[in-house]
């Protein structure tokens, strides 16, 4: 809504026009119709994002499930602070999987992010209205392809009889087949390379609805001053997709230590976990698969604290830069 | 334009979202709320007086999710009374009980596997409940059925908190070394019948032999060993089986990893030289299940490890294209220095593979036990394992006989006939073995063999030794112990996975001795200081 606000400062709205001076309290009073309205979204937002937060307590407790109800539970166990944090700390996991989650998340933004604006920038080139549709469809299908069939899609590609290994050794420019997926240094690169295939055509479809709502009077007159169409898209089209973009940036940066789950779960093998793990499948493995709930709770604290970090920056660092930010 | 329409509108979306989605969460929840009210209704009048009123048990079964309908599940119905309700295992049945356990959402009867950690974090919660009571009242054919293993399954409190199935030691094989019969009978005649075992070096020749003599079966290149990277316990199994490896290394009373007995280093030096030699599947760590299957159905592997029964699938393919000899028999492959005798490829518990409770929740615990006390019976047995007197069986002069049509039906179309009869579809507290007439309780496994299984009874009946001591040592979960056990198990799976593809002798064994240290820096010790205290004390239980 923030942002809706910002992006037409001359919006004569009613709630505009009402703010004025006077406390809290009084505009309180004469808003109330409105926010008895937006009452089910607040119960929701508390009920599903914030009262599940009480869980978080998990993390510095020796939670042992069973005996009486879940939160009775809560109360019952042993309390021991920070240890589990001092754990992930000390026992030589944490630079490992905060490497392979930067790394991975690195260069998958590396890829994932310019792909897509230049995707939308080329379908907004095509003319033929047939031909862009069918495009567009075809190349954000990957995004609904289940990573499970992808993942398999992509080890039968990479294996030593698979496409890729028969067209270098076919082509003499390897002798024998790669191992591909053996490789722990590949792996974050096959990580970067299937996020982009896979979201590229998905993602490009914000930009393309930026795209659409700019006013076609700019590159009319842009025509008439001349300018080639590399012109129009580098000063029109680019400059008014900036807002999107920062946008984007700014959510893809908080996101960054979602480095993904289920492509790591279902590419890795054991010869390559050194590279693969990253935090979401290591708290997986360790919380769920091996019950210790409190650890889990633990490194994944500790992931959402990073990541509110990240996004708070970055939106201060949009704001200052750019005067756009997300909040 | 208009912000106040705008922020109206979508204040109503908003709402009507949220009311749909409150809607649709109610409604979702009515079902398992009426069952519970229902339930609960019939167990009151129930527990009063045990008898044969209908009631329902709700039942979380690790190994099906099957609907509770086929012949034999209404028979059983008929007999008790008791009318089971299998819960949804879903994929990855650990971790519901793992949720299970936190959300205190239980059925009323459960079974895990028995050497998980999940029977004595269950058991430490309370959340299954103690049988000795129960079974002492309700429970004689229990107790004359189960006999010692009732002692020996005890927790440590010294009560029995679960009854197991597939209990009792049997003589029959797991894992071996899986080869291609007609290409042992080109290249090895004299072994291809099975009885002698091959030494080391005889397999690696046989192995090297057969790459040679076919590179390529129909444009592909061949595999002449392959393992199932997805079944790590099979395939390093039966690795530590050929050395005669057990499940921990014990000296001196003490229990220590078994990467610590010297003859594990060997065994990974073998198995590096296999690799470095091109016998073993360059991608052997990425096979999955289906991918391994599917290699071995093509007709281009020559051998494979894993127990004889994984290679069912494959095996009927080979069957159908290239005739009876063309599958994979199970044979002994004895490691230098080893008494064949002593090779260790069929661990088996004497104690059996699952464990079943009741929980806290079962307000019908008695009625719970006659259920299982008919169950556990030997007429019990007969109904799960050969289906309905007079419909799949007859009783012969004092002796279980099955139909022909049963046998038949069994072969052909097994998973069908299964699914719709009910035989052998609920392994619930099976025994192992004969019956009091001598006929086998497990039909479907044990009254007619292939020669499959022939062969590797006979190659391999030697190799089977008692796990029942070793099982579910491991540290209580939540434990500092208990995390560094995972992560040593990481190191392990990691690091002897890279030593086996190591590309040169110097490189394997240096990656063996760094995990070694690697194990230690992450506090080995401690976790074996666990495992023998835990040792000794189910020693001192069991005497």
């Amino acid at each position: 809504m923030n942002m809706q606000t910002k992006a037409h400062p001359g919006g004569s709205g009613a709630l505009a026009v009402k703010r004025k001076k006077g406390g809290l309290l009084d505009r309180l009073k004469e808003q109330k119709l409105l926010y008895v309205l937006m009452l089910p979204a607040i119960i929701l937002t508390l009920m599903f994002s914030y009262v599940p937060m009480f869980g978080l307590y998990m993390a510095f407790i020796n939670y042992q499930p069973g005996g009486g109800t879940f939160f009775k539970q809560f109360f019952t166990t042993d309390f021991v602070g920070l240890q589990w944090f001092h754990y992930f700390f000390t026992n030589g996991d944490f630079i490992r999987i905060m490497r392979n989650t930067l790394a991975q998340s690195f260069l998958s933004l590396l890829f994932g992010f310019p792909l897509p604006i230049m995707l939308a920038l080329m379908i907004n080139e095509m003319r033929n209205g047939w031909f862009k549709r069918t495009f567009q469809t075809v190349s954000y299908m990957p995004h609904f392809i289940s990573w499970v069939i992808a993942a398999n899609i992509i080890i039968t590609m990479l294996s030593s009889g698979g496409v890729l290994n028969n067209i270098l050794t076919g082509l003499h420019i390897v002798n024998e087949p790669i191992q591909f997926m053996q490789k722990g240094h590949l792996f974050w690169w096959i990580i970067a390379f299937s996020n982009a295939w896979k979201d590229m055509g998905f993602n490009a479809i914000m930009y393309l609805a930026a795209i659409s709502a700019i006013n076609p009077e700019l590159y009319e007159v842009a025509k008439i001053d001349g300018a080639s169409r590399l012109k129009q898209m580098l000063h029109i089209t680019l400059p008014s997709i900036r807002p999107t973009i920062i946008i984007l940036a700014i959510l893809a940066v908080g996101g960054i230590l979602n480095a993904g789950f289920d492509q790591q779960y279902l590419l890795q093998n054991n010869t390559v976990l050194e590279y693969s793990e990253v935090i979401d499948t290591y708290t997986y493995k360790y919380g769920l698969q091996n019950g210790m709930f409190s650890y889990g709770a633990a490194v994944g604290l500790f992931k959402s604290i990073v990541a509110f970090l990240l996004v708070i920056s970055v939106n201060q660092l949009a704001k200052r830069t750019e005067e756009q930010a997300l909040f | 334009m208009n912000t106040k329409k705008w922020a109206l509108s979508l204040l109503t979306a908003v709402m009507s979202v949220s009311l749909i989605s409150a809607c649709s969460s109610n409604s979702s929840n009515k079902p398992s709320n009426n069952t519970g009210s229902s339930n609960t209704g019939t167990n009151e009048s129930a527990t009063k007086d045990p008898g044969t009123d209908p009631i329902t048990i709700t039942f979380f079964d690790k190994n099906t999710g099957d609907k509770f309908d086929n012949e034999v599940a209404k028979e059983i119905t008929k007999r008790t009374g008791v009318t089971i309700e299998i819960q949804q295992p879903t994929g990855n049945p650990t971790e519901k009980l793992n949720l299970m356990l936190a959300s205190d959402d239980l059925p009323d009867m459960i079974m895990f596997d028995r050497s998980s950690d999940l029977v004595a974090k269950y058991t430490e919660a309370g959340s299954i409940i103690p049988l000795n009571e129960l079974i002492d009242k309700y429970g004689p054919d229990v107790k004359t059925m189960y006999g010692d293993v009732l002692n020996k399954t005890r927790y440590k409190d010294g009560n029995n908190y679960y009854l197991s199935n597939w209990y009792g030691l049997e003589h029959e094989p797991v894992f071996g070394f899986n080869m291609r019969k007609d290409i042992v009978k080109e290249l090895a005649p004299d072994k291809a019948e099975g009885g002698v075992p091959f030494t080391q070096s005889e397999f690696k020749q046989l192995l090297t032999d057969y790459k040679a003599k076919y590179p390529q079966v129909d444009g592909k290149n061949t595999i002449p060993l392959i393992m199932n990277g997805e079944n790590w316990g099979g395939t390093i199994g039966t690795f530590k089986g050929m050395f005669g490896l057990k499940p921990y290394f014990e000296h001196d009373g003490q229990l220590q990893y078994d990467v610590k007995d010297p003859k594990y280093k060997d065994m990974i030096l073998y198995m590096n030289d296999l690799y470095r030699s091109g016998l073993m599947d360059k991608e052997w760590a990425i096979n999955k299940q289906q991918v391994w299957e599917q290699k071995l159905a093509t007709g281009n592997v020559f051998s494979s490890t894993g127990a004889y029964w994984d290679l069912g699938g494959a095996n009927t393919i080979l069957k159908k294209d290239k005739g009876d000899d063309s599958q994979l028999f199970a044979y002994k492959v004895v490691a230098d220095g080893v008494d064949p005798s002593a090779t260790t490829y069929g661990g088996r518990s004497s104690l059996g593979w699952d464990a079943i409770s009741i929980t806290k929740k079962n307000k019908n615990p008695e009625r719970t036990m006659q259920l299982i006390n008919f169950l556990a019976s030997e007429e019990g047995q007969y109904l799960l394992m050969w289906g309905v007197e007079g419909k799949d069986w007859d009783m012969k002069d004092g002796k279980h006989v099955p139909r022909p049509e049963t046998l038949e039906s069994l072969k052909n179309d097994s998973t069908n006939f299964i699914k719709q009869t009910g035989i052998r579809k609920w392994t619930w507290f099976i025994k192992n073995g004969p019956g009091q007439d001598g006929t086998p309780y497990d039909l479907v496994g044990r009254y007619e063999r292939s020669p499959i299984d022939q062969m590797a009874i006979k190659n391999l009946s030697d190799t089977v030794f008692d796990t029942a001591i070793y099982d579910g040592l491991n540290p209580q979960g939540g434990t500092p112990e208990a995390l560094a056990e995972q992560k040593i198990n990481d190191i392990m799976k990691q690091a002897i996975t890279k030593a086996i593809m190591a590309s040169s002798a110097d490189e394997a064994s240096a990656t063996f001795d760094k995990m070694l240290a690697d194990m230690k820096s992450a506090g080995d010790e401690k976790v074996e200081a666990v495992y023998t205290t835990n040792y000794a004390a189910r020693k001192q239980l069991w005497n």
